[in-house]
């Protein structure tokens, strides 16, 4: 078929096809573009308008499936000429005229010249805002694109260009097209020269702000929607992208933050922060101080949360941009006025402590004082000696609680820590504050030093017997002990605490070494603390080394400072026979033991290669007397790294596999048992990626099927999961098997159920099987199981007779699952839980009841068709009088249910009433709390 | 009573609140049977707002745990209150909201007793009278209009 007739077809029948044939007919070049322009020249010049639109677009959907190398230089310009003249001709032309301009626009071998005349051509012949949204869009694409790639292009036309884009998008409304235009000009002010028409160009935007605009709610999920943030961020960047636009800006911003309208504010706010980047302040000189006024009133008197952190971030920003330019004493532009103007606004407000400024001008000095270096000691220097006398003079000790407050957060200043010093003699005085109070505020002392010790101020040497005396004493309140543990930490940190540090370790070993005690666990603890430092740890650690129960729960946390083969052979050797008598109860010892094998690396080969040679390979350790020291060896090597260990792992897993298969199958203490399984299960995953491990592990697994009881199903799921989390796409070969086991109605069945909960817990301590012991664990394992339980538990649910072990074991699942997982699924099994809630079996209430709390919390509307059902319900459960938390959990139900629309609540709600009237009489205080709560939300339903 | 005008005590002293009561192991124990005390009358009155200002009768010390008193043989409870000016034109309608907080969530086995402080108030027998009177403090509630006053005082609490 030749191109004649094929151009026919598509401007007489629309046959997209045609496009395609065209297309590879000119890529094979059997067709060359030329020959193909001739021939369809005749439409081009054709009387009738439609005809000449249609071979436009056809001209435009065959240069689109071309590759964008294909045209030449001189094509495109004869091309360029050409759609430029259509352009003018008439107004139906432009749109696919545009199209076309934007297809040649990305043409690689386009020049310079050639996009100077198309620019002038979209200028110059057509009036853009004319066109409709698709076209516009198209105009603001090319605009973009040279603007990006073409810059020198458009520089070439220079403030022209300015000029013309003013034009074209002046009154735009698509918000599609805004966050096009809106990038545009944030090229033109960064590249062009805006200043002749720098004011046009501010009012053209000017006019979108504040940004309102809500985006319409659409259909289908692949339609693309531009968001309120994104037009904010992109109007926000135009406005703060250039310095010349702050002498219109900022009159803007302060006309808005004059408003009541708090999004007003909010955006004005948010340009100001952004814009001090780019703004200088000796272009706004004039409006600093209405800037400094209107801030602090929003701070001081801020309706919400929101608007008051928004209004401090502009404080500090202000500061920051006074600060950014030059001046001395006779400036008008100088911190020191403005840091000045600031204290004797606030300082009143600090000295009326029951008023609610307090706080609000505490925030505002802050928010000056963190901005740059001089401004933080400018603040301190005035105020905190003010708060310190305050704090001598004031008797009520609330009041001194409140003023202890007040320093502390004065001196915490996030950014500029490091750089800053205090005053001198205000951290002086500080100490002597602190070592005065001690005893009466040891919170606040505590929070004090601390962020003292972060501003480098060392401390004076009474410091030390005021911390070890504070250590020393009985009950250490809990939230105490943080803070004094991250004091203490501090002090171990840096060089320049040294001698504090080793003089209060010298006194707390001191403390039990001279009484000849056991130092207690608090002291320990301080010890410990104090051995948090790079250089110094192993030396600090040895001073007092004291094996207990605790130092072993203690000591991992000190393993980033130590060298392995150092913690293998000085602590994990000597702790040995401590760890044996520990292992089988203390959850701690094992994870000492997991900690110190997770360490080892290559230079403890030797180490690894002896200890599992005499220990492990020996066959004495499998009598009954040795079972301690069998347990110790496996949690260490169960977390060796398979990074260094491969070839060790696979020598142990070879030599013991059967004697520790024989040892499960015959041991008789069902908790061994379970150490034993995981251990195997671990030494499976972790060799997983061998195919003879795996088949042997599939052959026992096997056999575990031919005899089923307790053990070797337990064995079973071990084994299953251990390959399942490597492997996950195995779980359905063996996920059929469970389910026809919990079929059945034998004591299998419940064995079954429980080993599905082995199967999906994962927050369990089987410590030996976990990421922490560098098991092969597959991200997505979670979802691949849960999505295969459910799949396969899906005939179950429907089918009504569903055990009550199945139910438990399904409601627990749905319970575990993360929520994200379920989301589609959890409405269609809404009956189940609901259902799950009339059984006799009362252990699935709870676990039903937080599945359905959570449920109708984030989605009441889901519960509108069971509401007949479970309202009884959850009435007769708010008085059961066995389990408070189920009494409390079905009334958190009733009240997130007051959330539905009221008339499909109004039958049910005398009755509730009625019973809640119960409720809030019951024996619990906890109960009727919540009762309470429910209760106000029933009786105020209409309110 | 005059709900139109602005506000008459424009600028009124603000207290501290009170912790949160501490929850103890006992609590959490189902044999063991808590009271009801003075305290958890206060935690249900305390966060009643004011008609005037956003801020809770706690915070303007209207009412205080010494004004509750309980007594769970005799079933009573009664609680006292001190309006922030002895003018206060709003005195009955706090009365009205804590009663009608205490009606709603109370076990209906109370007797309440809402009072004013002694000396705190100008017209305090008036007062008294009208809150301690069962119908007309029915009546109240049952008004629309007040409702919808009392409503918004106790409703905002949890918000």
């Amino acid at each position: 078929m030749n191109c004649q007739t094929l151009i026919e077809k598509f401007v007489n029948d629309r046959d997209e096809t045609v496009v395609n044939q065209l297309g590879q007919l000119l890529i094979t070049k059997e067709l060359t573009l030329v020959d193909f322009i001739v021939d369809i020249g005749d439409y081009l010049q054709s009387t009738e308008l439609s005809k000449r639109s249609t071979a436009l677009t056809l001209i435009g959907n065959i240069l689109n499936h071309l590759p964008n190398t294909f045209l030449q230089s001189n094509e495109i310009h004869h091309l360029l000429v050409f759609i430029g003249a259509k352009m003018g001709d008439h107004h139906i032309l432009a749109q696919p005229a545009v199209d076309l301009f934007r297809i040649l626009a990305k043409q690689s071998t386009i020049n310079d010249e050639d996009c100077v005349i198309m620019m002038k051509s979209i200028f110059s012949d057509v009036y853009v805002q004319s066109f409709p949204q698709a076209s516009r869009y198209n105009v603001f694409v090319i605009l973009l694109h040279f603007l990006l790639y073409r810059l020198d292009a458009v520089q070439q036309l220079g403030s022209d260009f300015v000029c013309n884009f003013i034009q074209a998008m002046d009154g735009e409304r698509d918000p599609r097209n805004l966050v096009l235009c809106f990038q545009c000009l944030q090229y033109m002010t960064k590249y062009l020269d805006i200043e002749p028409y720098k004011e046009e160009l501010f009012e053209v935007v000017a006019c979108y702000f504040p940004m309102e605009y809500k985006p319409k709610a659409t259909n289908s999920e692949t339609e693309e929607t531009i968001t309120h943030e994104q037009l904010v961020l992109s109007l926000r960047n135009v406005l703060t992208s250039n310095e010349k636009f702050a002498q219109y800006c900022i009159p803007m911003l302060i006309e808005k933050l004059e408003s009541d309208i708090p999004t007003a504010r909010l955006a004005a706010m948010d340009v100001f922060i952004h814009c001090i980047e780019e703004y200088n302040a000796r272009d706004i000189t004039s409006y600093l101080v209405p800037l400094w006024n209107l801030f602090s009133k929003q701070a001081l008197c801020a309706e919400n949360q929101e608007i008051e952190t928004s209004a401090l971030r502009a404080i500090t920003s202000l500061m920051q941009l006074i600060g950014k330019s030059i001046q001395n004493d006779e400036t008008e532009i100088s911190t020191k006025k403005f840091v000045d103007r600031s204290i004797r606004e606030c300082e009143n407000f600090l000295k009326e402590l029951d008023l609610k400024l307090v706080w609000p001008a505490t925030k505002v000095l802050h928010a000056v004082a963190r901005a740059n270096t001089t401004c933080s000691s400018l603040i301190w220097s005035s105020i905190l000696p003010l708060l310190m006398k305050q704090f001598e003079n004031l008797e009520q000790i609330n009041h001194k609680r409140t003023i202890l407050d007040m320093i502390i957060y004065f001196l915490q200043l996030p950014n500029i820590r490091t750089t800053i010093k205090l005053p001198s003699g205000i951290p002086e005085e500080l100490w002597i504050l602190i070592s005065t109070h001690f005893q009466t505020y040891p919170s606040h002392c505590l929070s004090l030093i601390h962020n003292l010790l972060q501003l480098h101020a060392v401390p004076s040497q009474v410091l030390e017997d005021d911390l070890t005396k504070f250590i020393l004493q009985d009950n250490i309140a809990d939230e105490l002990k943080i803070k004094l543990s991250a004091v203490l930490r501090m002090l171990a940190s840096s060089v320049s605490f040294d001698r504090i540090c080793t003089n209060i370790l010298t006194n707390l070993i001191q403390s039990w070494t001279v009484t000849k005690t056991a130092p207690t666990n608090e002291t320990l603890e301080c010890c410990i603390d104090l051995c948090h430092n790079s250089e110094r740890c192993q030396e600090r650690l040895e001073r007092f080394f004291f094996p207990s129960a605790q130092f072993i729960r203690l000591l991992p946390s000190l393993f980033k400072y130590l060298s392995p083969i150092y913690i293998l052979t000085n602590l994990f050797t000597s702790l040995f026979d401590l760890l044996l008598t520990l292992i089988d109860h203390d959850q701690y010892a094992k994870i000492f033991c997991s900690k110190c094998a997770s360490v080892a690396n290559e230079s403890c080969k030797t180490f690894v290669e002896n200890f599992y040679q005499s220990n492990l390979l020996n066959d004495s350790i499998w009598q009954t007397d040795k079972q301690m020291n069998l347990l110790v060896i496996m949690y260490f090597i169960g977390s060796l790294k398979r990074q260094f260990f491969q070839n060790e792992l696979e020598i142990i897993f070879n030599r013991i596999n059967k004697k520790l298969l024989e040892q499960i199958l015959n041991h008789s203490s069902n908790e061994i048992i379970n150490i034993y399984c995981y251990f195997f299960g671990n030494l499976i995953n972790k060799l997983s990626s061998k195919n003879e491990i795996i088949e042997q592990a599939q052959t026992i697994i096997k056999q575990c099927e031919t005899s089923l009881d307790q053990v070797h199903i337990h064995l079973w799921i071990i084994l299953v999961k251990a390959l399942i989390l490597s492997r996950p796409t195995m779980i359905e070969q063996y996920i059929s098997t469970l389910i026809l086991w919990m079929n059945e109605k034998t004591p299998i069945g419940d064995l079954a159920c429980q080993s599905l909960k082995v199967l999906t817990n994962f927050d369990e301590q089987s410590l030996l099987l976990s990421s922490q012991t560098d098991c092969i664990i597959h991200p997505m394992v979670k979802q691949i199981i849960f999505m295969n339980i459910l799949s396969k538990m899906k005939p179950f649910l429907t089918n009504n007779d569903l055990l009550p072990n199945q139910m438990n074991v399904l409601v627990d699942l749905l319970d575990n699952i993360p929520k994200s997982i379920i989301q589609n699924e959890i409405i269609s099994l809404l009956p189940i839980l609901i259902r799950a809630l009339t059984l006799p079996n009362e252990t699935v209430w709870s676990s039903s009841l937080n599945s359905i709390c959570n449920l109708i919390k984030s989605e009441p509307n889901t519960i509108i068709d069971h509401i007949d059902t479970i309202l009884p319900r959850l009435t007769a459960l708010s008085t059961y009088k066995k389990d408070m938390s189920i009494r409390i959990t079905s009334l958190q139900c009733l009240k997130y249910i007051t959330s539905l629309p009221i008339h499909k609540l109004q039958p049910y709600r005398r009755h509730v009433i009625h019973v809640l009237k119960t409720c809030v009489d019951d024996h619990k205080r906890l109960v009727r709390r919540q009762a309470v709560d429910t209760q106000m939300s029933w009786c105020l339903l209409n309110a | 009573m005059d709900l139109s005008s602005g506000p008459q005590n424009l600028n009124p002293t603000i207290y501290e609140r009170t912790e949160e009561r501490t929850v103890q192991a006992s609590d959490y124990d189902n044999d063991a049977s808590d009271e009801i005390d003075r305290r958890e009358i206060f935690d249900l009155i305390r966060t009643i707002n004011d008609p005037e200002h956003p801020l809770t009768l706690e915070e303007l010390n209207v009412v205080d745990l010494d004004g509750v008193t309980i007594d769970n043989q005799a079933n009573t409870v009664r609680v006292q209150f001190r309006p922030t000016i002895p003018h206060c034109s709003m005195a009955t309608l706090i009365g009205l909201s804590i009663r009608a907080k205490l009606l709603y969530t109370l076990p209906s086995r109370y007797k309440v007793g809402v009072n004013i402080i002694e000396g705190a108030h100008i017209q305090e027998n008036q007062i008294n009278k009208q809150l301690n009177d069962k119908e007309r403090v029915t009546a109240a509630l049952e008004n629309n209009h007040l409702r919808a006053v009392v409503n918004r005082c106790i409703i905002a609490s949890d918000a």
